[in-house]
């Protein structure tokens, strides 16, 4: 075997080149990339030294850089990313500042409109105040909720770990509800295992998951109304707690948008029923930050049931 | 009459708040930045001041620390009225030690009012 059939990165005439070289100084030092019998290319860092003894004689070591090599590159690449992420950061928290600014006065404005400190106002002045003010309202939220997702998705968001007492999470939510299902002619019905106690998570966002779905499941109610039930149970290491209602349902090819963001299923979905198409994209990533897991399942026409696992014990992060 | 005195350098931000407080009662004046604002609160001593943060000679924090640099102004509050309103923004603008309070834009009116009447004379 000679050096041409180890050598990965040089041609033959390159290769003569540099013994050509060397012999005339007298030593080398490069890096290049070299085959294994095996056939794997190696990095390798050669140090050739020429001595024009016995006719001559070639000292070459070699040094395996790959690994080397790797980390430089994985070095390089993280503060890539440290970098981007922080400029990410910068960019969002600018971007809020603003829109929020404008956003001050056109909500500020029409809340005085309305509350007729510019004169009185007949009813169809009365009402595109109201548009405008929903509208401006919804944009608040939309920016609320994409930079909620963006810092979670940066993995920004640090989850602030507790023991979360049960039923009593699940009643808060409940309560927090209750007036809009009334509203809609909803009823809420709870089955949970008493067995389950507690769970461990961070307890703001376990709300936050939870009132998204409880929410969802009251606003995609039907018409006449309907029931919405709650179930907790343990099942192994996992809480399981779902969502279930009587609504009117996901059709079987929109099931796999639902976690996207602003996935909305039809577009006139939220100008009937609001919210910024973005809560389950929201609660999907935090269910998944607490190393759990959420899933939809649905008849079209008869009701829907999210279902969350999250685990009784969190686990300590690094 | 409570005297505030305003200090937002977007014209229809100023006007909206100057506006909502006249309404209710109190005699507010604005400042539209920081220069301004130290002006101001030397020649008229003001009973509360709303100060937004990002203003275009100087930041809110030190505009505040120059009014309250006047011993007249040790006992008068000043609340940060600012669109940073991201989570956690909060408790980084409180932590500056220069402010008494926090409101964060948009503001709700009626929020707004419940918050500023404890400052009523």
């Amino acid at each position: 075997m000679s050096l041409k059939d180890v050598e990965d990165v040089e041609s033959e005439a390159m290769i003569a080149q540099r013994i050509k070289r060397i012999m005339e100084i007298g030593w080398d030092r490069f890096e290049t990339r070299h085959k294994r019998k095996d056939g794997r290319i190696i990095e390798i860092e050669a140090s050739v030294n020429y001595m024009n003894i016995g006719g001559g004689k070639f000292f070459v070591f070699m040094r395996d850089m790959t690994e080397k090599k790797r980390m430089e590159e994985l070095r390089l690449e993280h503060a890539r990313l440290v970098l981007a992420n922080q400029a990410k950061s910068e960019f969002l928290a600018v971007m809020s500042h603003e829109l929020r600014t404008p956003l001050n006065a056109v909500i500020g404005f029409s809340e005085l409109m309305k509350a007729k400190k510019a004169g009185d106002l007949n009813e169809k002045q009365e009402r595109y105040m109201d548009n405008i003010l929903s509208s401006s309202k919804h944009l608040v939220s939309l920016i609320t909720d994409i930079l909620d997702l963006t810092k979670v998705e940066a993995g920004k968001i640090e989850l602030v770990i507790e023991k979360i007492a049960m039923p009593g999470a699940i009643n808060e939510i409940l309560n927090l509800l209750i007036a809009t299902a009334e509203k809609r002619k909803v009823i809420f019905k709870t089955e949970i295992d008493p067995q389950l106690d507690y769970i461990e998570a961070d307890r703001q966002r376990f709300k936050q998951i939870l009132f998204n779905l409880v929410s969802n499941a009251v606003k995609f109610c039907k018409e006449g109304g309907g029931i919405v039930t709650i179930t907790a149970k343990i099942e192994g290491d996992m809480a399981k707690i779902s969502v279930s209602d009587t609504g009117i349902g996901i059709k079987e090819e929109n099931l796999g948008k639902l976690f996207q963001p602003f996935m909305q299923i039809d577009m006139s979905f939220s100008r009937k029923y609001g919210g910024t198409g973005l809560g389950l994209a929201i609660s999907k990533q935090l269910v998944e930050l607490h190393g759990g897991k959420i899933r939809a399942e649905s008849k079209y026409g008869e009701g829907s049931t999210f279902t969350l696992l999250l685990p009784l014990k969190a686990k300590k992060h690094e | 009459m409570t005297k505030v005195l305003v200090v937002e350098d977007t014209p229809s931000n100023k006007e909206l708040v100057l506006e909502i407080l006249n309404g209710e009662g109190f005699a507010a004046h604005g400042a539209e930045d920081g220069t301004e604002a130290i002006k101001m609160a030397e020649k008229e001593l003001y009973d509360l001041v709303l100060m937004d943060l990002i203003l275009p000679d100087m930041d809110g924090i030190e505009a505040t620390r120059a009014i309250k640099s006047n011993c007249a102004y040790k006992d008068v509050p000043v609340i940060a009225l600012t669109a940073h309103a991201m989570k956690g923004d909060k408790e980084r603008i409180l932590n500056e030690g220069c402010f008494d309070d926090y409101m964060s834009k948009p503001i709700d009116i009626t929020d707004f009012m419940k918050k500023i009447d404890k400052y009523k004379k």
